[in-house]
């Protein structure tokens, strides 16, 4: 080919480029669709916020070590079985002798709250309202900035397991709020991430999240630069069979007098 | 013959150089974008208003939003202390439905009860938020069914209080009460905590 012949075939090349541009007919094979583009951060709080779809029962048991003003800690230990949508069972043990422990159960009709001392309990009734989880969010971009919502059950459960049993609220942060993805590795013999929680005024939660169902099993917590919590599952299990005997009030346990 | 093969092999050629280099006009433009994606976020939403004003209170006052309206400190060592609670206005309020609480950003703050009680005391609604997890924002507390289950004129009087909560921390904090805001039933307003 002559050299005119080179530059004959490259100015056609222009003006049908050019041509397909503006009449648009490039587009229908070279113009991307629009596509998710979701980060490793919004794969990973979207998990968080709808774990509670994520899973049928859990059972375990975790840790919880609160650090007080004056460097002093309270120790609880909270065992728990649940089975969803409705059956819990969750123990406070009070291992410093400080606070306060107790049973919570719910067995879907009733709400039990036990009294380990005197060995009585009281008794309410389990609301409609505590299955209707029609409210939360089920992505993030349904979020609120203003306003947190809780996972209808966990608002009433009386125990702090219940927070990283139902984490939803968790992605919920303010807005300004920075979530990152320290690193993944395994906990429990479970596949985790572990995530930074910054808020605007300064407190930092670093949480480990299970990849499979979003449950946190670990978590530090500091506000205004000291230690609030630390939280540590010691054992955990997804979708294994629960004794339904364990969501029923001990034979040993009375109603409390009013 | 071969004059032939060799203008077959310059045409072709030449429209290969003419393709390649449209192509690369075509590819170069759509380089510059704009660009069209979609992507999950937590931040920059558009605040989202619930419809209707009328049955929307809040106690005892806006203005509370951002520091505290009050503060009680929670005891040191467990049950057994005097326990005390902080009504959110002075009258009883009929029919709660949807029912929030600010949660503000004084620190430390530790786990409280927000308790609805019905004045018969025959029923009460208590819901437990940590407030080291929710500074700063709204907290929705849930609806009550029970205007659907008993006569509509259970009178309600929404209030916090002191009392260690099982399992977290009962060392002496303060607990900060700020902001309740309800709807009455029937309503039709959302659950975003939100004035119009």
């Amino acid at each position: 080919m002559r050299k005119i012949d080179w530059v004959v075939s490259a100015f056609a090349g222009i003006v049908l480029g050019v041509l397909g541009l503006v009449t648009g007919v490039t587009n229908s094979f070279l113009h991307p669709e629009p596509v998710s583009a979701e980060s490793p951060i919004d794969v990973a709080l979207s998990t968080i916020l709808t774990s509670h779809a994520r899973w049928h029962t859990v059972q375990g048991e975790a840790e919880f070590v609160w650090y007080s003003e004056d460097g002093s800690t309270q120790t609880y230990t909270n065992k728990f079985a649940l089975s969803q949508p409705d059956n819990v069972y969750v123990e406070v043990v009070d291992q410093t002798g400080l606070g306060v422990d107790g049973i919570w159960i719910s067995d879907g009709e009733n709400i039990y709250d036990l009294n380990k001392q005197n060995k009585t309990y009281t008794q309410n009734i389990f609301r409609d309202a505590l299955r209707d989880t029609s409210y939360l969010p089920s992505k993030l971009s349904d979020v609120n900035p203003s306003t947190v919502k809780f996972y209808p059950l966990a608002t009433v459960i009386n125990a702090p397991v219940r927070e990283y049993l139902f984490p939803s609220w968790f992605p919920q942060g303010r807005e300004g709020d920075i979530y990152t993805i320290d690193k993944e590795e395994s906990f429990l013999g479970r596949k985790v991430w572990v995530i930074r929680w910054n808020t605007i005024d300064n407190d930092e939660t670093i949480v480990w999240v299970d990849k499979t169902t979003g449950i946190i099993l670990k978590a530090s917590q500091f506000m205004g630069g000291k230690p609030f919590l630390d939280m540590t599952f010691t054992s955990f299990d997804v979708n294994g069979k629960i004794d339904p005997e364990i969501f029923k009030v001990p034979q040993d346990y009375s109603p409390a007098s009013k | 013959m071969n004059t032939l093969m060799r203008k077959t092999q310059k045409a072709v050629l030449s429209l290969l150089i003419a393709v390649l280099t449209a192509s690369i006009v075509t590819i170069v433009a759509l380089a510059a974008g704009p660009y069209t994606r979609t992507e999950g976020t937590t931040t920059s939403q558009n605040l989202v208003k619930v419809g209707g004003t009328q049955n929307k209170q809040t106690l005892p006052s806006a203005s509370c939003a951002g520091s505290y309206c009050g503060t009680l400190t929670q005891p040191t060592g467990g049950a057994g202390n005097t326990i005390y609670e902080w009504n959110m206005g002075t009258s009883n309020v009929s029919n709660i439905y949807h029912w929030c609480a600010y949660i503000p950003t004084t620190i430390p703050t530790a786990a409280s009860r927000y308790v609805i009680s019905e004045l018969s005391h025959t029923y009460s609604w208590d819901v437990l938020v940590n407030q080291s997890n929710f500074k700063g924002k709204f907290v929705y507390l849930g609806f009550s069914d029970y205007p659907n289950q008993s006569p509509a004129d259970i009178s309600k009087r929404p209030g916090l209080d002191n009392a260690c909560q099982s399992g977290y921390s009962c060392d002496g904090r303060k607990v900060y009460f700020d902001t309740i805001r309800y709807t009455t039933y029937p309503s039709t307003m959302g659950s975003d905590c939100l004035l119009d």
